[in-house]
């Protein structure tokens, strides 16, 4: 069930009405789980099992955490979380990948090795709610967090419909004492909510679904395309997946919102970035921020050596990139932001810290931080190598072996659309909106949906970030 | 809260605006745009799939007709993919608007299907022919069918998904836009062509045929023997005997709206490698009048050669023309002999 299908507006209107209309949290967290675990079997009932596993592991691990009497007992329950969650993960996401890469490595060496290949399917949103629960022990076990002693709120932490998916992906610290404080109707932002949702409805349905045609045709075979069709098709693919992915996260963030929950911010307008490490505090904030405190402090962070430090950001990088999928496309993409990272942590401490701050620097730092991560997304988008080295040599050689052309005229109407949705963001005119009279916010509100409605692809293409 | 009523007509208002405005901006699809303005002159009207599409010449129909001195035309409005649900929608949008010549219409007998193949191939013109009276009539034969419960919920969902789309003109924007200049992305574009001789003809050859044709004429000309031994088979298949009840209710519908505007169906059976059930039985029982069938080998051995054929499913260019010459006589021979 996608947001942009007209069953999940059905589903949404329905778990509203119930959720508002019942009394007492109690009976509204045990009707949004419902809700949750009804949303998450529409795509496959037999993956509940492994959410419903998750939880009652992190669940009495949180809990043993915190009673052990001796510091080994902690890290056995510590342990335990993270076994059965990254056991999940390495499973159902990396099990053919190091099967096939082990097998490619072997038959290189000269053997003839003979590795089966599982047929396994990836259940969706896997990568989301192990991090999730991962999370969960971790802060318990360095004692950021109390377990809750309540199955229901972290059932509900887990299973929330909104982020289950694809996130954000969000913390217990944040989530849990909301759930410990009664929702009041009362005092839900309705209008930003109900505009955050329609902005997410028209980034992932008006804009990234038609952009994927023009996207997946220059892809499926970059080397008939001509060097201007490169420099569209690949800045194109970098609107599609950030209006894919931040268009969900804005609808997760306001249905959440509409039932009384704050999810946490997720992208903050990632390609108006001067920088790369700016970049990735706009860009997924959720992961990067999860991949900053679980991994990159605990190696150490910036603590120890230099060499320790870029040591420790190459790490965190690649391992960033495998999260996104079991391929080693994925891990050349985290590498090449780990090392623009440790680059400009050096230049930053060089010389580029002397120089002076200007209008002129900061949009040239701008565009050129665009410019390489729109090189990065080509090997995160082409379906192998050869695809990813030819749609290289267009974008930065300007060598195109093609001719074929692509017309531009829409892009730049999606394109002016990115760029007031951007500018609106940063302008946070959210207090005009609720200041909105209510009538005329519901007259234009209809106007917008039914326009959004019109420009939808007849088909519904899932969310890239599904498959992750 | 008390408000909330008003604030859902006032959405409800802001989104019927939109609506109405795009049912006033969106243009139609091209041939019966193209229709409209030259339905004066049209006595004869082809619908179907690309058997038509790319079969019937109405050029060489009308020259046959001459002869007669009839001083109409015939003009072909069919398209790829059309299947029986599209013929029924459009033969309801062109006798709406009914012009005085208008005679005949002649439309291709298929099989009843429940379900939507290639989904997405045709997606803007399924999504079109989902109105009310098409989507009910397709609804009322779902339920009425022989198949497993779960499957009827699957299609009847699918296609009243379809109708919502259409209630909510999903993806007509691009259409509309159309109409301020501003070119459609392709994959939005008309499928529907008039041809080079203007008349919504489209002959199958290699200059003209898509990559879905040329990949379908490759196929068959590794194995050209699929079309001499379903052929052989074929006249060993029966008719199959009854229609399906949602077959006649459909049938039965659009012969009696036919009827009431005063124009004449013709059911044409292409020269199958299978035969579609139901069709001789409705003729036989007075369902339908009209029926002019080329699925016969024995009768029409020169439609089943591999020289004859540009893929598996579809007549060159010569043999193509050459029925649409025999149609045109079995037309005059026996429609409108029978007629007098």
């Amino acid at each position: 069930m996608l947001f942009t299908e007209f069953r999940f507006l059905a589903f949404f209107a329905l778990v509203f009405t119930v959720h508002w209309c019942l009394r007492g949290p109690k009976a509204r967290k045990a009707w949004l789980l419902l809700a949750s675990y009804g949303f998450y079997a529409a795509w496959d009932w037999r993956f509940l099992s492994l959410i419903l596993g998750s939880t009652l592991v992190d669940y009495f691990a949180g809990l043993r955490i915190q009673d052990a009497s001796s510091d080994r007992g902690r890290k056995w329950a510590l342990r335990l979380s993270l076994f059965a969650n990254l056991g999940i993960l390495g499973f159902f996401k990396y099990c053919n990948f190091f099967l096939e890469s082990t097998a490619n490595l072997l038959s290189n060496l000269g053997f003839e090795p003979n590795l089966p290949t599982l047929a396994i399917i990836l259940p969706v949103g896997v990568s989301f709610f192990t991090f999730q629960t991962m999370s969960y022990s971790l802060d318990i076990y360095f004692k950021r967090l109390a377990p809750t002693r309540s199955l229901l709120d972290l059932s509900l932490f887990v299973g929330f419909f909104p982020q289950l998916v694809a996130g954000p992906i969000v913390r217990a610290s944040d989530f849990l004492p909301q759930l410990a404080t009664p929702r009041k109707l009362a005092s839900i932002a309705f209008k930003p909510a109900l505009f955050l949702f329609l902005s997410g409805f028209i980034k992932k349905a008006v804009i990234s679904d038609n952009l994927a045609p023009l996207v997946d045709a220059y892809f499926a075979d970059p080397s008939l395309w001509s060097v201007a069709a490169a420099w569209i098709a690949v800045p194109a693919y970098a609107v599609q997946i950030y209006c894919d992915f931040s268009g969900y996260s804005d609808m997760a963030i306001a249905s959440a919102a509409m039932l009384g929950y704050r999810l946490c911010l997720n992208f903050d307008a990632p390609y108006l970035a001067v920088n790369i490490q700016d970049f990735w505090r706009r860009w997924h904030i959720s992961l990067s921020s999860w991949l900053r405190d679980y991994l990159y402090f605990p190696l150490g962070g910036n603590h120890g050596s230099k060499f320790a430090t870029y040591r420790n950001l190459m790490l965190t990088m690649l391992l960033g990139g495998l999260w996104h999928g079991a391929s080693w496309n994925f891990v050349l993409w985290g590498g090449l932001h780990g090392l623009a990272l440790a680059l400009h942590r050096l230049w930053h401490r060089g010389p580029g810290g002397r120089l002076p701050d200007s209008m002129l620097r900061r949009g040239l730092s701008t565009v050129f931080t665009f410019w390489f991560v729109c090189v990065c997304w080509i090997f995160f988008r082409a379906p192998d190598f050869d695809a990813a080295w030819t749609s290289l040599q267009a974008f930065v050689l300007f060598q195109g072996a093609g001719e074929q052309s692509i017309d531009t005229t829409w892009l730049w109407l999606f394109a002016a659309l990115i760029f007031a949705h951007e500018i609106a963001q940063r302008l946070r005119k959210v207090d005009l909106l609720q200041h909105t009279p209510t009538w005329l916010f519901s007259f234009f509100y209809g106007i917008l949906f039914a326009l959004t409605f019109a420009f939808m692809r007849v088909d519904h293409p899932p969310f890239i970030y599904f498959q992750f | 809260m008390r408000l909330f009523p008003l604030y859902l007509l006032l959405f409800a208002l802001g989104f019927g605006l939109v609506q109405k405005m795009l049912h006033q901006v969106v243009p139609e699809r091209l041939k019966v745009e193209w229709y409209e303005t030259i339905q004066a002159e049209v006595d004869v009207i082809f619908l179907g799939s690309s058997h038509v599409f790319r079969q019937f010449d109405p050029q060489l129909f009308d020259a046959q007709r001459k002869e007669e001195g009839t001083p109409y035309r015939s003009v072909n409005m069919a398209a790829l993919g059309m299947d029986v649900h599209e013929e029924a929608y459009m033969l309801g949008r062109i006798l709406k608007q009914k012009a005085e010549p208008l005679r005949w219409v002649i439309v291709e007998a298929l099989p009843l299907e429940l379900d939507m193949q290639n989904e997405n191939d045709f997606g803007l013109r399924r999504i079109e022919w989902h109105d009310t009276p098409t989507t009910w009539r397709l609804v009322r034969a779902i339920w009425q069918s022989d198949l497993p419960n779960a499957e009827k919920r699957s299609l009847l969902q699918r296609h009243v998904e379809h109708w919502w789309r259409r209630t909510l003109s999903l993806a007509r924007g691009m259409d509309g836009v159309a109409a301020f200049g501003l070119k459609p992305l392709e994959y939005y574009a008309d499928q529907s062509s008039l041809g080079a001789q203007r008349n919504g003809y489209v002959p199958l050859e290699v200059a003209t045929a898509d990559q879905k044709s040329l990949g379908m004429r490759q196929e068959f000309r590794r194995s050209p023997q699929k079309l001499l031994r379903a052929a052989e088979e074929l006249p060993l298949v029966d008719d199959g005997g009854q229609p399906s009840s949602g077959q006649l209710a459909m049938v039965r519908e659009m012969e009696a709206l036919a009827k009431q505007h005063g124009v004449g169906l013709v059911w044409w059976i292409h020269p199958n490698l299978k035969r579609y059930s139901g069709w001789r039985q409705m003729k036989a029982n007075g369902d339908i009048q009209h029926l002019i069938a080329y699925d016969d080998p024995e009768r029409y051995p020169e439609l089943y050669r591999v020289l004859a054929h540009f893929d598996l499913y579809h007549l060159n260019r010569q043999a193509s023309e050459r029925m649409t010459m025999n149609f045109a006589f079995d037309f005059v021979e026996s429609v409108l002999a029978e007629e007098n």
